[in-house]
């Protein structure tokens, strides 16, 4: 009777089991089903809640190219050091569906309210007054990059184009000694070396003749050297948008005799140089220098396309801006002038900078 | 734990009706699920899109706004300014719940700007129409081309923040959809799940309905068949199929109880008769020992004996004879009454016996015998065929007035020796023979002329020893028709049990 007592009663026990385990599964399989539904709701209603932050001040960041990686680098930059100062930096303009010119930009900027402004500027009326309109409306504007001087702007964050024309100076005189030694060795008659610099045809300010001019000042500093170089200017009208690039395939194509040595102050002329080269099987036969460090640019100096570049260090030009800016807001008061480094990246220390952005990209 | 022991110990009725709400319950709650759910998505939809009509309203009262302000620059039209301040009360209003928190969401921030910008222009629009009244033409005009270039900007903001919202919700609305899907599956799964839950519920529970049930059934065969020492089914639960189990186990510990009344009862009786046997034979033995202690036996046999040569000295034959042949009787009265003696030597005693009472009674006895030689040698319990015989003389034949035979045969029967004595006397009748064979006549018939051995000693004695019931018979025709007894003496002696 005692065996049967503990039979019966086991198998029970099992369906039991069976019974309370397959309970708690479904509901446990329910309450995970209702969660997960709920969440999916939930996000699909509000997708940002939960990064959604507030904050204090709201900076509007006007440049004239958003997409170049110059001022994507400067604005993520620009996030991560708003973000600790309580501070929204907006790049302006970039979810509208109508492309409007800095100007336009500057304008909503002031009517739409904003706490400051960081702007690419120029050295145009139309600019000086809209900067001094902003001011006496009582937002702050700090030029960046580029200045406009007399507007009443707070601040300047830029490079220092003297010493940036001098270091473009170096690397051409560099370059053209590597050229006239390789020239010497293949017994070429010519052995004058011939550089163009490519200028921003639309640009109106003062950086790009500082730059030439210390860039002539360095080549004639050099003495001898700089006998047999003959320095050649070429401004290229970006009157639209794609002109630069075919005008740059012109020039690669079409010049009767190439010239030794090409000089870029921009990203987007450095990467269609670059690419032209390429397309056209022409690497190697010019040096270029170029600028910026996107990684197209220290690919192109890691396979020898590019001789050199000068960049610019974006994070800190991001971070000297919004400093710069959420300095006044707070106190009044700011430095006039705020400079950004720059490096020179060649062949020999390009591998450091692709690692670095490997880096980045994994992080 | 606790419930289910409530459960189990809950009635059947109680069971069924707990199963089917339970399973109702479930089915039910699954379908409320999945109908909130549903609910829930619907209103999802009209979420979705509810941004996207309220930033389409605002485009067109600005349209509203700004066409007024022109309408009535133009030409100071009442109906135009009141259109114009219509619109701009509703258009603040629909500005006023735009987002104004600075926050890093891009439509949120895209709000605040268009917000603002509706300030603004709303405050130049106001400062223009107002310049139109104080009729500072400049003023009014240049306000005019500056509120139209902060329209266009609004525009394209709403617009563009319209676009954004409406990619957003387009994504929204596939998610919602692949959400939708997703539930359906999951209510569905769960649906099935909870069928193969109601299914296993329903079987669990008409299981431990039927379980029992067959068990009991199973039980109740086997006892039918006499098997009362099955294993007692445990009750397991309080309902009906309990309370049966426990009656049937009721039943069958009764039975087994009762079955053990009446063996004990048996082994007490047949104890009892054991006791009843032992203490006839003590009293027996009492008897004689009383016997042998008043007589002493040798004492009486020599003196007999003397008796019998004096008689043969003085020539008195028939004396003589007649005094041997009581010695002998009364010597092997003495010596043979409990041992196992012949055919042979129990017949001697009857010769003896007759002869006496041939003596006594002046040969009124006719005694024959007819004797199968072979079976002479038969062992039996002394003392058998002499009381048999001392019961015809004494019941059967004393009193009749006409002559009384006395008739002893011994044959073979079958596996049987016979040993048969018959009477002419008054027969006896058949309830005295009913008396005499089940419980025999008591042992107060012990009589000065009985040699102390009654008939029904005699039946116990003979069944003891040969351990058969069908040992002894009476038979009688009827009054005045004689008696016969018969013994029926195994062939191949006492059963060694």
């Amino acid at each position: 009777m005692k065996e049967t007592g503990s039979k019966l009663p086991k198998k029970e026990r099992l369906l039991t089991g069976i019974l309370l385990s397959v309970t708690v599964i479904m509901l446990i399989a329910t309450m995970v089903s209702l969660f997960f539904f709920r969440r999916q709701m939930r996000m699909v209603n509000k997708p940002n809640e939960e990064s959604e932050r507030i904050y204090d001040k709201h900076y509007a960041l006007i440049v004239d190219d958003p997409d170049d990686p110059l001022w994507t680098s400067v604005y993520s930059q620009m996030q991560a050091v708003g973000d600790t100062k309580n501070a929204y930096v907006e790049l302006f303009g970039e979810n509208l569906s109508t492309t409007y010119g800095k100007a336009d930009l500057v304008r909503i900027a002031i009517e739409s309210k904003v706490d400051g402004i960081i702007l690419e500027a120029e050295e145009s009326d139309e600019m000086t007054a809209l900067i001094y309109k902003a001011g006496q409306q009582g937002i702050p504007v700090v030029t960046v990059l580029h200045d406009c001087v007399g507007s009443g702007r707070v601040s300047f964050v830029g490079i220092n184009n003297y010493s940036f024309g001098n270091e473009y100076g170096t690397l051409i005189l560099k370059a053209a000694t590597e050229i006239r030694a390789m020239k010497e060795s293949q017994e070429d008659a010519a052995d004058e070396v011939h550089v163009l610099i490519l200028l921003d045809g639309q640009s109106q300010d003062t950086s790009q003749s500082i730059v030439y001019a210390a860039v002539q000042e360095n080549i004639e500093a050099a003495g001898d050297a700089a006998k047999k170089l003959v320095i050649e200017t070429e401004r290229i009208n970006a009157t639209s948008v794609f002109r630069t690039e075919e005008r740059i395939r012109d020039i690669v194509q079409n010049k009767e005799s190439l010239p030794d040595i090409i000089v870029c102050l921009n990203e987007q002329n450095t990467a269609s140089i670059y690419q032209t080269l390429v397309d056209q099987n022409k690497v190697g036969q010019i040096y270029v220098i170029g600028y910026f460090d996107s990684e197209t640019i220290l690919r192109g100096i890691e396979r020898k396309g590019i001789y050199a570049t000068v960049t610019i260090g974006a994070q800190q030009l991001g971070t000297y801006c919004v400093e710069a800016l959420d300095e006044y807001v707070n106190t009044g008061y700011v430095s006039d002038y705020f400079s950004v480094d720059f490096t020179c990246i060649n062949a020999e220390n390009v591998s450091e900078y692709l690692k670095k952005g490997e880096e980045n990209e994994t992080d | 734990m606790k419930l289910i022991e409530t459960f189990r110990s809950s009635s059947i009725r109680v069971k069924l009706i707990s199963l089917f709400i339970l399973t109702s319950t479930l089915i039910f709650l699954v379908n409320l699920y999945v109908y909130i759910n549903l609910n829930a998505i619907i209103n999802h939809v009209d979420e979705i899109y509810a941004g996207n009509v309220v930033l389409t309203e605002m485009e067109e009262t600005l349209e509203g706004v700004q066409s007024a302000m022109g309408e009535y620059l133009k030409t100071k039209n009442t109906d135009a300014l009141e259109s114009y301040y219509k619109n701009v009360q509703d258009f603040s209003n629909q500005t006023s719940v735009l987002n104004e928190r600075i926050t890093n969401n891009e439509e949120k921030i895209m709000e605040k700007t268009i917000r603002n910008l509706a300030d603004s222009y709303l405050t130049m629009t106001n400062e223009t129409v107002q310049a139109k009244r104080g009729r500072n033409i400049e003023k009014y005009v240049s306000g005019y081309e500056n509120a139209g270039r902060m329209f266009r900007y609004i525009n394209t903001y709403i617009y563009s923040l319209n676009n954004e919202q409406f990619k957003d919700s387009s994504v929204n609305y596939n998610a919602l959809l692949a959400s939708l899907r997703m539930s359906e599956y999951f209510s569905l799964s769960i649906l099935i799940l909870i069928a193969l839950f109601n299914a296993f519920l329903v079987l669990l529970v008409t299981r431990s309905i039927t379980n029992p049930l067959m068990e009991l059934s199973k039980r109740a065969d086997s006892v039918a068949k006499g098997e009362l020492d099955v294993e007692l089914i445990p009750v397991q639960s309080n309902d009906e199929i309990g309370v049966l189990t426990g009656a049937f186990n009721k039943m069958v510990i009764s039975l087994r109880e009762y079955i053990d009344q009446i063996r004990i009862r048996m082994e007490l009786e047949n104890a009892m008769k054991e006791r009843e046997l032992m203490m006839t034979t003590h009293l027996k033995d009492a008897q004689l020992k009383y016997l042998q202690a008043q007589i002493n036996p040798h004492f009486l046999f020599n003196t007999l004996n003397a008796g019998a040569q004096l008689a043969m000295m003085e020539g008195a034959d028939r004396t003589n004879k007649y005094i041997q042949n009581m010695a002998d009787f009364f010597r092997y009265n003495v010596k043979k009454n409990n041992e196992q003696v012949t055919i042979a030597q129990e017949i001697e005693l009857v010769d003896s016996y007759i002869y006496i009472l041939n003596v006594r009674f002046s040969g009124d006895i006719h005694f024959e015998k007819e004797l199968d030689e072979e079976l002479l040698d038969l062992n039996v319990p002394s003392m058998i065929i002499q009381p048999v015989v001392e019961n015809s003389v004494n019941y059967g034949i004393r009193n009749i007035d006409r002559e009384g035979h006395i008739k002893l045969s011994l044959y073979k029967d079958g596996e049987s020796a016979c040993i048969c004595v018959e009477d002419n006397g008054v027969g006896i009748s058949r309830e005295m023979i009913e008396k005499i064979m089940t419980r025999g006549i008591s042992t107060s018939d012990v009589s000065a002329d009985s040699n102390g051995v009654g008939l029904s000693n005699v039946i116990g004695r003979l069944k003891l020893f040969f351990d058969r019931d069908d040992i002894f018979t009476i038979e009688s025709e009827g009054e005045d028709l004689g008696t016969k007894v018969t013994m029926r003496i195994p062939l191949d002696g006492p059963q060694k049990a």
